[in-house]
């Protein structure tokens, strides 16, 4: 042992030295940001740190490569098609569990407590679905934003992913006919985020995925923030 | 800016929202057995995934074979995203799994190989002269043990936070901070030993 007492416990200025890449790389979240943006205002150390990163990042950050991804996707595509060891298939069918033998179909032996909490279960579920409606009926100005046609997703409600090999002129025109317009995109996999009116969703996603240039059509569920 | 401490370029989180989302419902297709999806979500990861590739494993030839194994991984496995991670996340922590069990194969060193590192200083004079700083920089960076590697490819090229770095390489968040720390410690020294020939 070198008998040094090791201490656990980060200075602000250690934190902050640790921090610095993702600073300098803007995924810091708030707190961490702000503990790093106070501190580099008082430390000239950390400001020539941050300095010493930014040219080592603009260095580093080239990429000499030009990698072929077609020929390596043909060279995997026969792989794709091959049972992976010791696994299920893709798309196992549902288990239906076996009818008892003595029995006809509808005449499964249910015990008798399931048979109560399913008779509860339905009259909550009809309780609640009837107070549902009721408030709908006496709050009809709620309605009246959707009743005028305007989309309610302006900021966009469709998720379109675009052959890569489809002309910018055609995806023009893929997006006029499914009556929506591009609010977002193009992501790196030539995905698009569409706006189309909360009337005319179903028939639009159903125009898009008609189309053989569209690889993807999706209503948007944007994930929720981690 | 005053101080000119500003971050670097910040990722636009709308943008990033919407990619995230354009890339869970392509998995979702591939998790149906889609493989136009699979096919796009492989072209948009290839570029991506053969550079953090080539600079984690150093071995050209064994790249695409990494990355076939790790995208065929995505393909069977699609249906047990749980939508915990953004799906980056996911398909680069299959990768970064995949190419350390191949350089389990090449016997590549698992930690910080000081010798190797503190031997390139000792490289002829003219040659270093040669090169520009970038390729030095890669050279000793190339030099460091994989987990070192991983997480300054992930921070500096691919932009990732240091909590996704640590889903990605299965490891504690104290740990990414760690390894980077150490990295540019031994950077730094490197570029202070450098200095008339880097200027």
């Amino acid at each position: 042992m070198s008998g040094r007492i090791l201490s656990f416990i980060k200075s602000p200025h250690q934190k902050v030295q640790e921090l610095l890449p993702w600073f300098l790389n803007g995924t810091l979240e708030h707190d961490d940001a702000t503990l790093v943006e106070e501190h580099l205002r008082s430390c000239t150390g950390c400001r020539s740190e941050l300095d010493c990163l930014r040219a080592l990042q603009s260095s580093y950050a080239q990429s000499e490569l030009a990698p072929d991804a077609e020929a390596a996707l043909a060279r995997l595509r026969p792989r794709l098609t091959e049972p992976a060891a010791g696994s299920r298939p893709r798309r196992p069918a549902r288990r239906v569990p076996p009818r008892t033998a003595a029995m006809p179909g509808w005449q499964v032996a249910i015990p008798a407590w399931m048979k109560v909490a399913l008779a509860t279960q339905f009259v909550l579920l009809f309780g609640l679905g009837w107070t549902v409606l009721q408030s709908g009926r006496m709050a009809p100005e709620f309605h009246g934003l959707s009743a005028s046609g305007a989309p309610q997703h302006a900021a966009g409600n469709v998720v379109v992913v675009f052959d890569q090999a489809a002309p910018q002129r055609e995806v023009a025109r893929i997006v006029r006919a499914a009556g929506g317009r591009v609010v977002d995109g193009p992501t790196e996999s030539n995905g698009f985020v569409l706006a189309v009116a909360d009337g005319d969703l179903k028939a639009a996603l159903a125009r898009l995925r008609a189309e053989p240039g569209v690889v993807l059509a999706e209503p948007l569920q944007v994930p929720p923030s981690r | 800016m005053p101080l000119g401490i500003t971050p670097g370029p910040a990722p636009d989180p709308g943008h990033t929202e919407k990619a995230t989302a354009v890339e869970t419902a392509l998995l979702r297709r591939v998790a149906a057995g889609d493989r136009l999806a699979f096919e796009t979500l492989y072209r948009a990861y290839f570029p991506r995934l053969t550079r953090f590739l080539e600079r984690l494993m150093r071995r050209p030839h064994a790249v695409e074979e990494v990355l076939n194994d790790a995208m065929l991984v995505v393909w069977r496995k699609a249906d047990s995203f749980n939508g915990q991670s953004k799906v980056s996340t996911w398909i680069f922590s299959i990768a970064y799994r995949k190419a350390l069990k191949a350089l389990k194969q090449f016997d590549d060193p698992v930690e910080m190989d000081d010798e190797a590192f503190e031997s390139t200083n000792a490289g002829p004079e003219t040659e270093m002269m040669q090169r520009q700083r970038g390729t030095l920089l890669t050279q000793q960076i190339g030099r460091m043990s994989a987990e070192h590697r991983a997480v300054i490819e992930l921070t500096y090229f691919h932009g990732y936070a240091y909590r996704e770095i640590a889903q990605i390489m299965e490891c504690p968040v104290d740990t990414v901070k760690t390894r980077m720390f150490h990295a540019r410690r031994r950077l730094r020294r490197f570029l202070s030993d450098r200095k008339e020939d880097l200027l």
